[in-house]
This record gives structure tokens, sequence and C-alpha cells, in this order.
């Protein structure tokens, strides 16, 4: 069984290297680098609000923190994209612990109002600090990545859509390894008690605070690599792009793709990309077929997408399968 | 030899003395039972021995080390751990990682362990799965490893707490009411159980409120009354003590 799912995974990895050759459309790739940005997104704040349990909406912040202290150390230090992305990540982890230490001993809602206005003072500051930040007017003329280059033999340039995607895609794979290896550890598991029952979870010897800023941490810093990852591609950011409105919008990812979940919040990032495009003929509706999707999600689909999947499959599996479900349902 | 002393152990909740100058020992391998009317300070003096909250005065010594003021997390590391009145345990995951969960404190791989699958990570894994099947023999849970936590019988659960408590290998347990709620045959087994548990070495503090219970298991028996320890001693003591029965019956003047 196991095995099975790690050749279907094999297989898509595959798949993904060879798109850019068997679909050319450069808009589609676009949408598909754009699409990557936002599952590494979607697949942090999984952890800090799937596994910990904790809401938070102060995604956007690390976004846009990651962004602008990559995009600011390559354009007025000079520093090359491969040095500023590792420090974009730790700007993140940095900005994780400010808001994370004092604000982590709050539970539930409380906290989640916190994050609520973090996110508002990030992007005031953002959109304020002129002299650094450009304000309103963004930064512009964000150089690409610089080449990798190898001797004289070979170079990798980052300046095409295609080589972006490359790029991108790297980034996910990396994200996607590191985070199914941490929640399948000790602190995984830690996370998850916290989730349950944070007193069960404390009386059986795991430190909460502790864990729920290492899940924010963690939650930040791939974050800002993310915010790294735009600022180079999209070449120009601007406070607009990190608002709570993101947070949000990542945070919808997360619901409707299956909270807690490892292929929900890439499915669901996939699909609140490419959505609006979709809806283009009716861009005035996004926002109103956002909320109503969530609403039916919520109603119908409380598990998200992922737990449709798995109920539809466990329809189509044999019947031992289908015993069993129905032993367990019986027992409950 | 003394495991557990308490010393003019005390909680104020403002003007409201919910322990009030409490001293009791408990030696290894015994098992003791605090009993108590309802409000009596029996769960308070848990929360205060396993440091969820601040004690107002006194001191608690483990294993000879003064614990007062310790986070709850370093008093599971030292080896006293709780259980609850109520059934908890984590009901969306399985009850074997419900297991795994419970070996948190007596783990060492970190973050890097865990990314780059070290050779030392796979062993402790491996320990952890083993003991984790040994104890869910024991607790006799084997059959539902597998099934969601919240899908096994309330019974089951019940002793699910009490294995993953068991999973962080406590010198001594605090359990609050194993048995509260459950049926004669299920309290039985409860009994047996908890007899077991000290078999293999652990020491027992044991609030209850049935008095089977207590009579049957316990060594000795505390019993508190408004904050206040008002007897200790044997289970025949304790039953023909004339204050205990006025604090459970209520005394003529009181009535």
């Amino acid at each position: 069984m196991s095995s099975k799912k790690g050749i279907i995974y094999l297989l898509i990895i595959v798949l993904l290297f060879f798109l850019p050759t068997i679909i050319k459309d450069s808009y589609f790739l676009y949408m598909a680098i754009l699409s990557g940005i936002f599952v590494i997104l979607a697949l942090s704040l999984n952890v800090i609000v799937g596994y910990a349990g904790q809401m938070s909406f102060c995604h956007s912040a690390f976004f846009g923190v990651g962004a602008y202290t990559s995009a600011l150390l390559v354009m007025n230090l000079k520093f090359s994209f491969w040095l500023a992305l590792p420090l974009a990540m730790v700007a993140a982890l940095i900005l994780a612990f400010i808001i994370g230490y004092p604000s982590l001993r709050l539970r539930g809602p409380y906290f989640a109002i916190v994050t609520v206005g973090c996110a508002e003072v990030v992007r005031s500051i953002l959109y304020n600090w002129v002299d650094l930040t450009g304000g309103p007017m963004g930064l512009p003329k964000i150089p690409p990545p610089d080449p990798i280059r190898l001797g004289n033999l070979f170079t990798l340039t980052f300046n095409t859509r295609q080589s972006y995607y490359y790029l991108v895609l790297v980034f996910v794979l990396l994200t996607l390894f590191i985070i199914i290896k941490l929640m399948k550890s000790k602190a995984g598991r830690a996370f998850i008690a916290i989730r349950e029952d944070e007193g069960f979870a404390r009386s059986i010897g795991i430190d909460i605070k502790g864990y729920k800023i290492l899940a924010f941490a963690i939650s930040a810093i791939f974050a800002g690599m993310a915010g790294s990852l735009y600022a180079h591609y999209i070449l120009f950011i601007s406070p607009v792009s990190f608002t709570i409105a993101e947070s949000i919008n990542v945070i919808l990812m997360v619901i409707i793709g299956g909270m807690g979940t490892m292929v929900g919040p890439i499915f669901g990032a996939i699909l609140l990309t490419a959505l609006p495009e979709v809806l283009r003929a009716v861009a005035d509706y996004r926002m109103v077929l956002y909320g109503l999707l969530l609403m039916l999600v919520m109603i119908f689909l409380p598990g998200g997408l992922m737990a449709a999947l798995r109920a539809v499959a466990s329809l189509f599996s044999k019947g031992s399968g289908i015993a069993a479900k129905g032993g367990s349902i019986a027992r409950t | 030899m003394p495991v557990l002393e308490i010393s003019n152990l005390t909680k104020h909740f403002g003007g409201l003395v919910a322990v009030n100058a409490v001293d009791f020992s408990v030696n290894s391998g015994e098992i003791v039972g605090v009993i108590g009317p309802n409000g009596a300070g029996k769960t308070t003096v848990f929360n205060l021995l396993t440091g969820v909250y601040l004690p107002t005065g006194g001191r608690i010594l483990f294993g000879g080390i003064d614990i007062t003021g310790w986070k709850p997390q370093e008093v599971v590391k030292k080896g006293l751990v709780r259980t609850f009145q109520q059934t908890r345990v984590l009901f969306s995951i399985p009850v074997m990682e419900n297991l795994l969960t419970g070996f948190h404190c007596r783990t060492r791989s970190g973050i890097w362990g865990a990314v780059w699958q070290t050779g030392s990570k796979e062993v402790e894994d491996r320990s952890c799965r083993d003991q984790a099947l040994e104890i869910l023999n024991f607790m006799g849970l084997l059959k539902y490893k597998d099934e969601l936590a919240r899908n096994i019988p309330q019974d089951a659960q019940r002793r699910l707490g009490i294995a993953v408590a068991m999973a962080t290998q406590p010198k001594m347990f605090l359990l609050d009411e194993p048995t509260v709620g459950m049926n004669p045959s299920e309290t039985q087994e409860m009994i047996r159980l908890i007899g077991a548990i000290r078999e293999r070495g652990t020491t027992i503090l044991l609030i209850e409120h049935d008095m089977r219970v207590v009579m049957g298991i316990c060594q000795r028996i505390i019993v508190l009354n408004y904050g206040l320890k008002i007897a200790e001693g044997s289970p025949e003591e304790i039953r023909k003590n004339p204050e205990v029965i006025a604090a459970y019956l209520g005394s003529e003047e009181s009535a």
C-alpha cells in the first residue's frame, strides 16, 4: 500500500519536472510558479494552524518581511540572492520570536487577535517607512536571482519563466520534505497533542509554550522563503501584497484543502491560485465565490477536500476496506 | 523510604484557602488514597504537585529533591505523572500514536535527527514502538492499536489515558478518580490494573470516591476536608474515625 503510494508520488514529481516541456504556454507557467509559492505558504501555515492548532493571521507579515528583506539586501547592499534568501528566512524567524514569545501564552482566539494586530503593524511599517521600503510606491526593479556558474562549463540562469519554475519546484519539494519529516517526529506529535488538548499535553511533559513557539518559528521560516522567491519572481513588491487579506487567503487554502494533512494544503493552494483565473469572467465576484466556497466546505466537508477524497476512495476500495470502516463506525 | 514528602502545602485562590498547610508523605511502592468530600482540595493538591499551580506556601520533595515551583514538564521528566478524572486522550489520532506521543519526554532526537533520519533516531523509534506495544498489551488495548482513539469504547479510552501516562515512565503515579463512571466489572478490572502497575514498581497516589476501591487497594488513606488534612491511617482506622464520618455524613451540630 505505502509502496504503491510512493510510486504515485514519484510519478507526480517526474510529471512536474517535465511539465514545462509538455505545456509551453507562458501564462500557464506563470500560474504554476505562483501556485508553487502559495503551496510553500500554505504548507508552512498548516504547521501552526493545522498541526499545532493555533489560528494565525500574520502569515502575510512573514511573507512580506521575507520579500522585503531579500529584495532590499540584493538591491541596496548588493547581496547575492543565494545569501539574501536564507537571510530573509532568518528575518521572518526573528519576527516570529518577537510576535510569538509574548503572545503564544495566550490561548485560541486571543492569540488569533494578537496576530491580526501584528499583521497590520508590519503592513503599516512597510507602508510608512518610505525611505527604506518605498512606501505605497513599493520596490520596483528587483533583480532576478543570480545565475549559478560551475566554472566556465555550465551556467544556470533564472531570468526565464521555465528556469524559475524549476527553482520554485525545488524549493517546494524541499519544504515538503522537511515539513513531512518534522511532522512525523517528536515535535510533530507534540504539536498534535497541543492542538487536541493542552492540559493533557502538559500532563505528559510537553512544554506547551516552547512547542507553540517552535511551530510558529517553522511556519515563519518557510513563509520568509516564499517571500524571497516571490520578490525575485514578480520583480516588484508593494505593501498591497502583504495585507491581512493575503493571510486569510492562505488560511482558506489550508482549510479548503484540509487542515493537518500534508496533501490538503497543496490542493488548496493550487485551487485558490487557479480559481480566480478560471473565474476571470466574474472577477468582481471572486471574493463572494471564495466566501461561498468556504461556507460550503465547512458545512459539507469539515475535514476539507482531503477528507472528501478519502471518503470517495473508501467507497471505491474493496469489500474488506468497507467492512473495516463499517466496523469502526458501528463502534462509535 | 519516602518518595514524596509534602510539608505545610498551602494554596490560596484570592480569599479562599483551597489547601491549608497539608503534610503527608508517600513511601516507595505504596498505594495511598486521598479521599474527601467534593471541594475538599484533592484535585488542587494534584495540580500543586504537578506544577500546574504554584503553591502559596510549603514544600514538595520528590525523590529527595525539592520540586516546589518546577514547571509541569520538568516534574513529568522527574517521574511524577498524573492522570485526569475526565476521559482525556488525543481523540483524533490512532491509539498507537497516542502512546508514541507519551514517550515525548523520554526521547532525545531533535529536529535535525528528524529531518536527516539519523541512525540514533531510528534506534530510538524502534525502542519506543516496542515499549508502546508492551504497554498496550499490559493495558489490554493491543487490539485497538490502529483505531482512532475516539472510536474505541469508553472504558478502553480511560485505560488509554493511563497507558499514555505510563509511556512517560513515571516513578510515581497520581491517579485522579480512575474508576469514576465505571460499572462494577470495569471497576474490578481497573483495580486489578492499578495493582499490576504497582507491581511494575510505580508508587501510586490515588484520589477516589468509590469506598470499595479505596478500602480494597490502599495501604494508607489521607482524608482532606475544606483544604485541611483531618485524618490519616490504615483503611480500618479511617473507617472508624469519628471526624471522617462527620465530614462524610454530617455531624450532629451541622445537621
